[in-house]
């Protein structure tokens, strides 16, 4: 180690922007490993580091879908460990090189968790994870890179051996079992450094490298960086993750603690809020998100820095770059100095100087909005929400502006309340704006009447530049507000900002231990795949926010599906990695109905990748639709999960039991539909991801679709967004679905086309009955729902998983109508969810149903039951109310009536149908976890008698 | 635009399969629930200009021939990619005529509407599975890029700096798309050889895109009676076509005023008429038209090495006529 602290590895520059003094912090190779994650007990540094490296892998892979990508950050990770750390390492993973076998074959979840048991004393599920990816990165070392979906679908089956409840991040120390090697050298070491730390000294480790021309100063209280910044002061669930990897957090005891978002939208003076909650408060308060002023945080983060091996200078102009035939080669201070350094991270903000000086950003180009704010005590119940308000209107004309009000929480009584706007307008100035929307808040909260600000107002401007292709040259990174990484939408910065950093030494730190500190391009390939949907990219950036904005506010008080889901992904600042997902609806797992022996979870990774991959270069933003879809229905019975399940019934071989008469033997198809033959040998063929997926967005877009207004048509007019996202979503999730499907395979295209016809003449009967007088029973309803929608689909899943893998008819048709069966039990099962107070897997609640042309079935029964009392229900629809009473409402309403039991009673009848066609299948591990969910729809729903 | 089908036609055996076009297209859509199957069929019995299958049978003229009844189902299922799209089109569009009679849409709402533009989607591509698949693939991926222009639009609307580059990538996808699909596959199903195949495609591509152009310039120089709206209409929407785009692009007077009058929150009826002026002063119809008749030019230089023939004749002639002023 000591080699890697002789000289300076990298520096970054910060805080040139605000003119309140520079910071230069200068890195050593070693600070700039990935930083210790939550998987800290007292295990040995190298285990720490490790842990944290492979977690870090591992998130990335989820968050990118990258396995190769990940695989080979993990090997850059362990080309740059030292020696000592190495031999640790690879007597770890011996264990898992000597297993028998090759690496593709490899069947290792028992023995991961044996390894992890060894590593860290118990099953620490993110860890297990990880070694997964670790042994999938060495496998790839050892074959050949390239191959990216088999490491994904290894990575994917070590993940299926982690138990159905994940364990908390956290853990509690632990005495260390006895493992294959410790050095406690080490192991004093991190002691020694957290004690110091603890100590507020930032001098435990006492390895701080010499910093020419002088030493660094690194004493608590006389840093110079922190300074009243003009911010938000919000840091998101993403941001307090990476603070928490950090290991900052407790350093940071004053902070607030946010528990939500509140949205207002509309035109000023009738604004409709909508909330979105991320859980509950309690001992993980301030886990989704916090408050703290700039001045703290940045000051905490620079001691962290020193703390990690950093020299930290402050109050030092930076003049510019040195360079040196077109390499970055360190910086130049104003009072003459040279700073070489083999990498620059320029860090210096919105403004950056060194962007500009770099040419990789043209101010003249780039795209500059402004934000300014102001703190104001007095205000009462602000409660532990963050409120945005938008559009706001331009004083001038009163036309709407992108731009956008905002009250941040800072404590009982403080807030930070500011105002944003995207883009320059001539004859806008921020000041008024600012203003107007205080008084706003006056008028409209009385809440806010009385509050007092505190100081005068700051304005900062806001960079949305982001183009990750200029993100870099040789020698030289930009990172956060100089990279334009700031969300246009709501001004949010600091997660981006802290996750470019991290992405930045990463990156750095692998492509010095490579030797090729010049190649930067990982990093903008990086921050490409992270932060698309996000951050909006490309050229076309701008329009694309402009849509995805006008059909949020033409819909903010839908909550037909696509808006609703729209609405979250654009709004919920969610876009966090990691493995805590806090989905509202997230109660349907079924994890543990599957058996694993059919290793389900490395196709549904897969899926889960070409669902991404299908929106990702178009609709950046639309990303986040099936990601959302997929933490929640990653384990719903939908569509993808039962062609896996299907495709794995028909591998099997039926095996002739009792029950199972010899008429019933299933006979080979004779060539029902061309190319339908099984892949070669027994077993899912190749492609079924694709033709998963393919049945998922087809689900996706009949989702869309039916977000389309049944009323008759309006006549033309320019609010349409609505509608027209619903059909543009509804076409590029259809023509995708198409097109992985025909590019794969005709017969199936011909298969799931028809089962697309079936889903549409299902929903003309329904829109049809819904016409009909006298209007048709509820069981009729019934019956009309299950050919529509999503248990048109699921039928459609199931056939063609079971045909693809070459199955009898008999099997086929089975397992279509097994599919019809639990998909409408599914869909009941979501309505009664809502019905009863709850919300739905797309997050709805019961005012969903109010909005309606056709409702759903449960609600048709509440309706008719009520009769004339069904007035009350209209009245709920809109109000001044908050939304979760009016929703508490109408759920108290359906309450009062026989229509949730009898919708349980249905959904027992449909799953226990479903259950006898298994009958015609054969025995297996499919077989019975298809039983197993049918049993899960019964309980989950109460629906058990 | 009205594409009259006899102004350019000549290929006879074309126009026969032409006349028998009608009767597969309407077996096509048949379906169990006789709502849907009138909903589907609405577009296809009010006629229309045909032009993807005329293109696809006449392209099929470059090769020694396929099965009539394959090229009369494949040209059929072009068709109703097409017609699919107008669907979900005049729904988004909120669009209550189209070919002189009420839309779906304003018939029986936007749900039943939408619901059969993907019924007549996934019609469409299940007939072109059971064909070929290549051609089903290669279909696919025209309706991928058709669904992607869309969106590429939507997301322009009202934008006075949408650049020129964009706007001929939308036109790519969403108009050339499909063209270049007809020609290729017609070739493909006659057993063209493979850089006929290449030919046609290039030229069904330069002619979709000349014809885009060209009708870009309908909604300003169109009258009402030959629109079905007022002309200016799309200006409106925050649809910017060719000619207002390249007025915009111009450092002139009247890409100033315009530029103001489209910035105007309330578009009146006046500042419609008004805009529409401006983009003719402006030279933007003049200059919509020479980038039509540019790409009219490279559709015809594209076929210039197959063999002569009425076929070869048709094409060049349908190259010059949609590039035809015409108001």
């Amino acid at each position: 180690m000591s080699q890697a602290h002789s000289r300076r590895r990298f520096i970054t520059v910060a805080g040139l922007a605000l003119g309140g003094g520079g910071a230069v912090l200068g890195v050593s190779g070693a600070a700039a490993q990935p930083a210790e994650a939550g998987v800290a007990g007292v295990m040995s540094m190298a285990r720490q580091v490790t842990c944290s490296a492979l977690t870090e892998a591992v998130a990335k892979l989820r968050t990118t879908g990258d396995a190769g990508e990940a695989a080979r950050r993990l090997m850059g990770w362990y080309a740059a460990a030292s020696p000592a750390e190495r031999a640790e390492i690879d007597a770890a993973f011996d264990a898992v090189l000597s297993l028998p076998g090759s690496f593709a074959s490899l069947d290792t979840h028992d023995r991961l968790r044996l390894l992890a048991k060894e590593l860290t004393g118990q099953h620490e599920s993110r860890l297990t994870a990880a070694i997964g990816l670790a042994v999938a990165g060495l496998s790839e070392a050892h074959t050949g890179p390239g191959n990216a979906m088999a490491t994904g679908r290894l990575y994917a089956r070590t993940i299926r051996a982690l138990p159905s409840q994940p364990a908390r991040p956290e853990q509690p120390p632990r005495v260390q079992p006895p493992g294959k090697c410790a050095p406690g050298r080490v192991e004093h070491a991190v002691r020694e450094r957290r004690r110091g730390r603890r100590r507020g000294t930032g001098r435990g480790s006492g390895r701080l490298p010499p910093g020419p021309p002088r030493p660094a100063r690194h004493a608590a209280g006389t840093l110079g960086l922190p300074r009243d910044k003009s911010c938000g002061d919000a840091v998101n669930r993403a941001g307090v993750a990476l603070l928490r990897e950090m290991d900052v957090l407790r350093d940071l005891p004053g902070a607030y603690g946010i528990g939500g978002l509140e949205v207002s939208m509309g035109p000023t003076g009738a604004r409709t809020t909508r909330a979105f909650r991320y859980g509950r408060a309690g001992e993980d308060s301030g886990r989704y998100g916090l408050v703290v002023p700039r001045a703290v945080l940045d000051d905490v983060l620079v001691r962290r820095a020193v703390e990690a091996g950093a020299v930290f200078r402050q109050r030092v102009q930076v003049r510019g770059l040195i360079r040196e035939d077109g390499v970055v080669r360190g910086v130049e201070t104003a009072a003459g100095e040279r700073l070489r350094a083999r990498v620059v991270v320029a860090a210096d903000g919105s403004t950056s100087k060194l962007a500009r000086q770099s040419g990789l950003v043209d101010a003249a180009k780039g795209r500059l909005g402004y934000a300014m704010r102001a703190y104001f005590t007095g205000a009462r119940e602000l409660g532990d929400t963050l409120s945005f308000h938008m559009p706001l209107d331009n004083p001038a004309t009163h036309s709407r502006l992108p731009a956008y009000g905002w009250v941040i929480p800072l404590g009982p009584g403080r807030a930070n309340v500011g105002a944003g706007v995207a883009e320059k307008h001539p004859g806008v100035h921020l000041n008024e704006l600012f203003l107007r929307f205080v008084a706003e808040l006056r008028a409209s909260s009385p809440w806010f009447a009385a509050a007092r600000q505190e100081g005068p107002a700051k304005g900062a401007p806001l960079f949305f530049g982001f183009a990750p292709g200029r993100s870099w040259m040789p020698g030289l990174v930009l990172a956060g507000d100089a990279a334009g990484m700031v969300n246009p939408g709501t001004g949010e910065g600091i997660s981006f900002a802290l996750e470019s950093g991290k992405i930045a030494a990463e990156v750095v730190a692998e492509r010095l231990a490579a030797g090729q500190p010049e190649d930067l391009a990982p990093y903008a390939a990086t921050l490409t795949r992270r932060f698309s949907g996000h951050l909006e990219t490309g050229r076309h950036a701008v329009n694309r926010h402009r849509l995805a904005w006008r059909v949020l506010e033409d819909t903010f008080d839908s909550d037909r599906p696509v808006f609703a889901l729209t609405r979250r992904a654009m709004l919920a600042p969610d876009h966090t990695a990691g493995f805590e997902t806090t989905a509202p609806g997230a109660i349907d797992d079924i994890r543990h109905c599957l058996d694993p022996k059919l290793r389900l979870a490395g196709d549904l990774v897969e899926v889960g990748e070409i669902l991404a991959d299908t929106v990702r270069k178009d609709w950046p933003f639309l990303e986040r639709l099936p990601g959302l879809l997929s933490e929640e229905y990653l384990m719903a019975p939908r569509p993808a999960l039962l062609v896996l399940l299907a495709a794995r019934c028909g591998a099997t071989q039926p095996e002739q039991g009792p029950e199972q008469g010899p008429e019933q033997k299933p006979e080979p198809e004779p060539g029902q539909e061309r190319g339908l033959a099984p892949g070669p040998g027994p077993g899912p063929r190749p492609g079924l991801g694709a033709l998963a997926a393919a049945t998922d967005l087809a689900g996706l877009a009949a989702v869309a679709q039916a977000s389309v207004d049944v009323a008759p048509a309006g006549r033309g007019g320019r609010a349409n967004w609505g509608t027209m996202f619903a059909v543009l979503t509804t076409d590029l999730f259809l023509a995708r679905a198409l097109e992985l499907c025909a590019t794969q395979d005709t017969a199936l295209t011909a298969r799931l086309t028809l089962a697309i016809e079936e889903a549409c003449d299902g929903r003309t009967r329904e829109l049809a009955a819904a016409r009909q007088d006298p209007a048709p029973t509820a069981g009729r309803w019934l019956e009309l729902a299950s050919a529509s929608g999503a248990a048109a689909l699921c039928a459609a899943g199931c056939e063609l998983g079971a045909a693809s893998a070459g199955a009898p008819a008999a099997v086929v048709e089975a397992l279509g109508r097994y599919g019809r069966l639990i998909g409408a039990a599914a869909q009941l099962a979501d309505d009664v969810r809502r019905l009863g107070g709850g919300v739905d897997r797309l997050g709805r609640d019961a005012l969903a149903d109010l909005e309606e042309g056709l409702p759903s079935v449960p609600f048709r029964l509440v309706l008719e039951e009520l009769g004339a009392r069904a007035d009350e229900l209209a009245g709920l629809r809109s109000g001044p109310r908050p939304r979760e009473e009016r929703a508490a409402d109408v759920a108290r309403l359906a309450g009062r009536t026989t229509a949730l039991k009898q919708t349980s009673a249905w959904i027992r009848e449909l799953c226990e149908q479903a259950q006898e066609t298994l009958v015609h299948l054969p025995e297996g591990p499919a077989r019975s976890s298809l039983h197993a969910i049918a049993r899960h729809v019964i309980r989950n729903t109460g629906a058990c008698s | 635009m009205l594409i009259d089908t006899e102004r350019w036609l000549t290929h006879q055996p074309s126009a026969a399969l032409m006349g028998a076009l009608d009767g597969v297209l309407e077996d096509l859509l048949r379906c169990r629930e006789e709502r849907l199957t009138e909903a589907a069929a609405h577009l296809v019995r009010r006629g229309g200009k045909r032009m993807r299958p005329a293109l696809l049978f006449v392209s099929s003229a470059f090769g020694p021939g396929g099965a009539e009844t394959d090229l009369l189902r494949v040209a059929a299922a072009v068709e109703l990619l097409h017609v699919a799209a107008l669907y979900h089109d005049d729904v988004m569009d909120r669009a209550e005529t189209r070919r002189g009679t009420p839309t779906v849409n304003a018939v029986r709402g936007d749900a039943e509407a939408v619901t059969a533009g993907t019924f007549v989607f996934a019609r469409a591509m299940r007939t072109l599975a059971a064909v070929d698949g290549t051609l089903a693939a290669w279909a696919s991926r025209s309706v991928l890029a058709l669904a992607l222009g869309q969106m590429q639009e939507a997301e322009n609307t009202y934008n006075l700096e949408h650049r020129l580059e964009s706007y001929a990538e939308i036109a790519a996808r969403k108009t050339a798309a499909l063209f270049e699909l007809s020609c290729r596959a017609g070739a493909r199903l006659a057993g063209a050889p493979q850089d006929a195949v290449e030919g046609l495609g290039l030229y069904g591509r330069a002619l979709g895109l000349a014809f885009q152009a060209a009708d870009d310039t309908l909604d300003v120089t169109a009258p009402e009676a030959v629109l079905g709206k007022k002309p200016g209409t799309d200006l409106r929407e925050g649809v910017y076509g060719l000619p207002v785009l390249l007025v915009l692009h111009r450092r002139t007077l009247e890409a100033e005023r315009l530029r103001q009058v489209l910035r105007r929150d309330d578009f009146t009826e006046d500042d419609q008429e008004e805009a529409c002026h401006h983009v003719q002063a402006g030279g933007g119809i003049a200059g919509a038209f020479t980038i039509a008749q540019d790409y009219a030019h490279q559709a015809v230089t594209h076929i210039a090495g197959l063999p002569g023939g009425e076929a070869k004749d048709s094409l060049a002639r349908l190259a010059r006529y949609v590039v035809t002023r015409r108001h």
